[in-house]
């Protein structure tokens, strides 16, 4: 019970330096695991844009959280840490998985398709043509925006996240605007 | 425009984190851990394991062979 009210008093910072002195996911890491739970599956569900995706994909991200508990160094925030390995992972994956749709997409274009239309299908709450228009971005770009619209991230935490300056996200984020607009036109 | 359409992201749903989540995690960490415990094994503690039981068998055939038993460091030192 005294362990139990020490770690729910317990910082982020302090959480992450007993899960690193832990040999599997004790005490320490389940805490962490409850606090980050739903912020991590926001991401994820963002970046992923499908529930079974995101599943895998936030499940991935605490494995990695997990495996590289004692590799956090304090630098920078816990919650800048997790949010950065959450990003980093959904576009590992993403890249992942356009790798295989290119190579699927060899095999048949209308299989392509009809898959993508089931997956359109699937995420619920985001139009078709918005989805359409983020995919003809890159992948990071893409998840910059949806992090700065869908999230409301300051450019100050996108740049920690991404490991850029405030002023590149600032403009990568413009960038990504005008690209849509330059394809699309009148519907955007 | 853009702006507009882009701010529609905010107002999409999201859906409850799944029941069963914390306990897939836990299995997928059990499983990194198996792995992990695997891979020291075999990298780790049958190379060492091997060295000495190799070194066990060479001297026992130095000591077949010349009726001595090639002393180690330690033993040299006493």
């Amino acid at each position: 019970m005294e362990t139990v009210l020490e770690l729910t008093d317990c910082t982020d910072e302090a959480l992450a330096a007993e899960a690193a002195r832990e040999g599997s996911d004790g005490p320490a890491f389940v805490a962490l695991l409850d606090r980050y739970r739903d912020r991590v599956w926001r991401i994820c569900f963002r970046l992923m844009g499908h529930a079974d995706d995101a599943q895998d994909a936030a499940q991935e991200v605490f494995v990695r959280l997990f495996l590289n508990r004692a590799k956090f160094d304090g630098r920078s925030k816990y919650s800048t840490w997790v949010h950065g390995v959450a990003v980093r992972t959904c576009l590992t994956l993403r890249r992942g998985r356009g790798r295989r749709r290119r190579h699927e997409a060899t095999a048949g274009e209308a299989v392509l398709e009809s898959q993508a239309g089931a997956r359109h299908a699937a995420a619920p709450g985001l139009s078709l043509d918005l989805e359409r228009m983020l995919e003809t971005l890159d992948e990071e770009d893409r998840a910059l925006v949806i992090l700065k619209y869908a999230e409301n991230y300051s450019y100050e935490e996108l740049a920690e996240i991404f490991g850029l300056s405030e002023s590149a996200c600032k403009m990568r984020v413009s960038r990504a605007r005008d690209k849509i607009q330059q394809k699309f036109g009148d519907s955007a | 425009m853009t702006n507009d359409l882009l701010e529609q992201l905010a107002q999409s749903e999201i859906p409850p984190v799944p029941a069963d989540f914390d306990r897939d995690v836990h299995e997928r960490v059990n499983d990194a851990l198996t792995l992990g415990h695997f891979a020291e094994f075999g990298l780790r503690v049958l190379p060492y394991a091997f060295v000495h039981m190799a070194q066990a068998l060479i001297g026992l055939f130095s000591l077949t062979l010349s009726g001595r038993f090639p002393a180690s460091k330690s033993t040299r030192d006493r």
